[in-house]
Parts: C-alpha cells; sequence; structure tokens
C-alpha cells in the first residue's frame, strides 16, 4: 500500500525523465558505426595475417612437394625392411650366381677346345 | 547489401552473425536499434553526455569485437549491453567518487515554471539530481525499472544478482527517491 504510494507519487518524476530523453547526435552514431568498420577490417587483417604456416612447409616447398617425400620415405622404408629381412633370400641370391659361374667355366672350356683345334689346324 | 528497413524484423542474434560476416548493414542496424538506449542509460548514469558518449561508444565497440564468438540464444543483445555499460559508468564512477555529487545542479529554486515542457523538464532534473544521490546499485536498479522499464528478472541479469535482490534495491531506491524528492513536490508543481 505505501510501496503503491510511492510508486504514485514518483510516476511523474520518472515520466518527465522518459520525456526528456535526449536523441543521439548523428555524430555519437557515426562513431559507432565507424567502430564497427574498423573492427571488421581489423578481425580481416588478423585472419589473413594469421593463418599459421606449419614449420615444415617451407621444407616441403624446397624439397619439391609431397611426390618426392612420398618416394624418399618409400626407399627408406625400402632399405630398412632389406636390412631386416631374413638372410633366406640372400642364400636363394647366392645360389643364382654359383649356377651361373658354373655354367660359365662349362662354356669356357668348350671354347678353349675350339682354340686348341683350331690351332692345330 | 539490405537496407535498413529490410534489417527492421531481423532479429539481435541474426544481425550478429551478418556483423560477424562482414556485413555492414546489421552493424547499422544494431547501432539504431540499441546505441541511443544504452547512451540514455549512461547518460543518467553518469549526468555528463561526453562521458556518457564515451561509454555507451566504448560498449558497443566490445559488441563489436565479441560478434564473432556471440553465442545464440544465451544472452540478449540489449542486456548484454545493458551490463557492460553499466559497470563502464560504475567504474567511472567509483574513480571520481567525491567530486561529482557537488557538481549536481539543483533544479531551478522557488520558480515555479509556467510552461509544461519546462515543469517536466525541472522535474527530469530534479530526478536527476536526487538519482545521483543514491547508492550506485539502487540507481542503476531504479533506473532500469522505472525509466527503461525493463523487467525485474532481465535487471537481476544485468547487475548479476537475483530477482528478490533487484526488487529489495528498487523499493529501498524508490523509498529514498521519495525522501529527496517529494519535499520539492510544491515547487515542482506537484502539490
Amino acid at each position: 500500500m505505501m510501496e503503491n504510494k510511492t510508486d504514485m507519487e514518483l510516476k511523474a518524476f520518472f515520466d518527465a525523465a522518459k520525456n526528456t530523453e535526449p536523441l543521439p547526435d548523428a555524430a555519437f552514431l557515426q562513431a559507432v558505426m565507424a567502430d564497427a568498420v574498423l573492427q571488421t577490417e581489423a578481425r580481416t587483417k588478423a585472419t589473413r595475417v594469421a593463418v599459421p604456416t606449419p614449420f615444415y612447409a617451407g621444407l616441403l616447398r624446397n624439397i619439391g612437394g609431397w611426390q618426392p617425400v612420398a618416394a624418399m620415405t618409400a626407399c627408406t622404408f625400402f632399405g630398412i625392411y632389406i636390412g631386416y629381412s631374413t638372410p633366406d633370400s640372400l642364400n636363394y641370391i647366392n645360389n643364382t650366381q654359383q649356377n651361373a659361374e658354373t655354367f660359365d667355366d662349362g662354356s669356357f672350356s668348350v671354347a678353349s677346345e675350339i682354340e686348341a683345334l683350331f690351332q692345330e689346324g | 547489401m539490405m537496407a535498413l528497413d529490410a534489417m527492421n524484423d531481423v532479429c539481435d542474434d541474426a544481425l550478429m552473425v551478418l556483423y560477424a560476416n562482414g556485413d555492414q548493414e546489421a552493424a547499422r542496424a544494431l547501432t539504431f536499434r540499441h546505441a541511443p538506449r544504452v547512451l540514455a542509460l549512461s547518460r543518467r548514469l553518469l549526468r555528463d553526455m561526453a562521458e556518457a558518449e564515451d561509454v555507451a561508444q566504448d560498449a558497443m565497440l566490445r559488441l563489436w569485437k565479441i560478434a564473432p564468438e556471440w553465442r545464440q540464444g544465451e544472452a540478449k543483445v540489449s542486456t548484454w549491453l545493458y551490463r557492460v555499460a553499466s559497470n563502464l559508468c560504475i567504474d567511472r564512477l567509483r574513480k571520481k567518487k567525491g567530486t561529482h555529487l557537488d557538481d549536481i545542479p539543483e533544479p531551478a529554486d522557488g520558480k515555479p515554471s509556467v510552461e509544461k515542457r519546462m515543469q517536466s523538464n525541472e522535474r527530469a532534473l530534479a530526478l536527476q539530481g536526487a538519482l545521483m544521490q543514491l547508492p550506485e546499485r539502487q540507481r542503476l536498479a531504479v533506473t532500469l525499472r522505472h525509466i527503461e522499464e525493463l523487467a525485474n528478472p532481465e535487471i537481476a541479469e544485468i547487475m548479476q544478482i537475483s530477482v528478490d535482490a533487484v526488487e529489495s534495491l528498487t523499493a529501498r531506491g524508490k523509498r529514498n527517491l521519495a525522501g529527496l524528492l517529494l519535499g520539492k513536490k510544491e515547487e515542482l508543481g506537484l502539490a
């Protein structure tokens, strides 16, 4: 009840305050909108500048891109594979080599016999 | 580019997204929608138009800055702006406490105005003077409730207090205002 009476008595003051609200001047509104433009520009600039280039980007570019890097990586892994693989495959290579030598020996001896026959006339 | 009129029906959250994407028409619409009210609140709290403009511009600048991270549906743009502006005003008032109240001009003394407009101005001036004598939070609560006509839950959000605390602040504020103003009823043409 008391509260309502106070409200009623103060209402004229509050109404007067609402009615005398000054309009913002154009310069103020322009300044606010200019801030908005500047903020957008700053944000765009920051986005452009702040795009982080990874540390390996320059190296990758100097090497010639991802293809050479992929080839080098493949070669490295193949080398490691050869290093660690079981010696069975090496034995196979050795056997092949021995057979080839045997064949060579035989063919060499036939040639020398022919040469001897020629010399004898 | 959309015209300002076309932005009238666009909600604040959508305008924030548009502005964050670089649309200056959205910024324009937000400015026209909110800056005058933020300025009015700041002027009431600070009672200095130049300072009020600084505060309102600062509050709007903070809005532009936060636009890309604005989370839709979490807070109303107006509530957020009122909160920022009122905090900025309270900071300024605290910095110059003790000097400002002495500068408040009293309403014209003993000269009841004939014209209504003059009378209204005098009442507004008297209210402003009385508001400046209230503690900061009472002043803010009364201004938001009775001049800006915000609902108590929104004021609670702005002031980051409970609705009960808002009611208590406004009630005490009004009692203090009544004590300061109602003795001058006659000279302000209210008797």
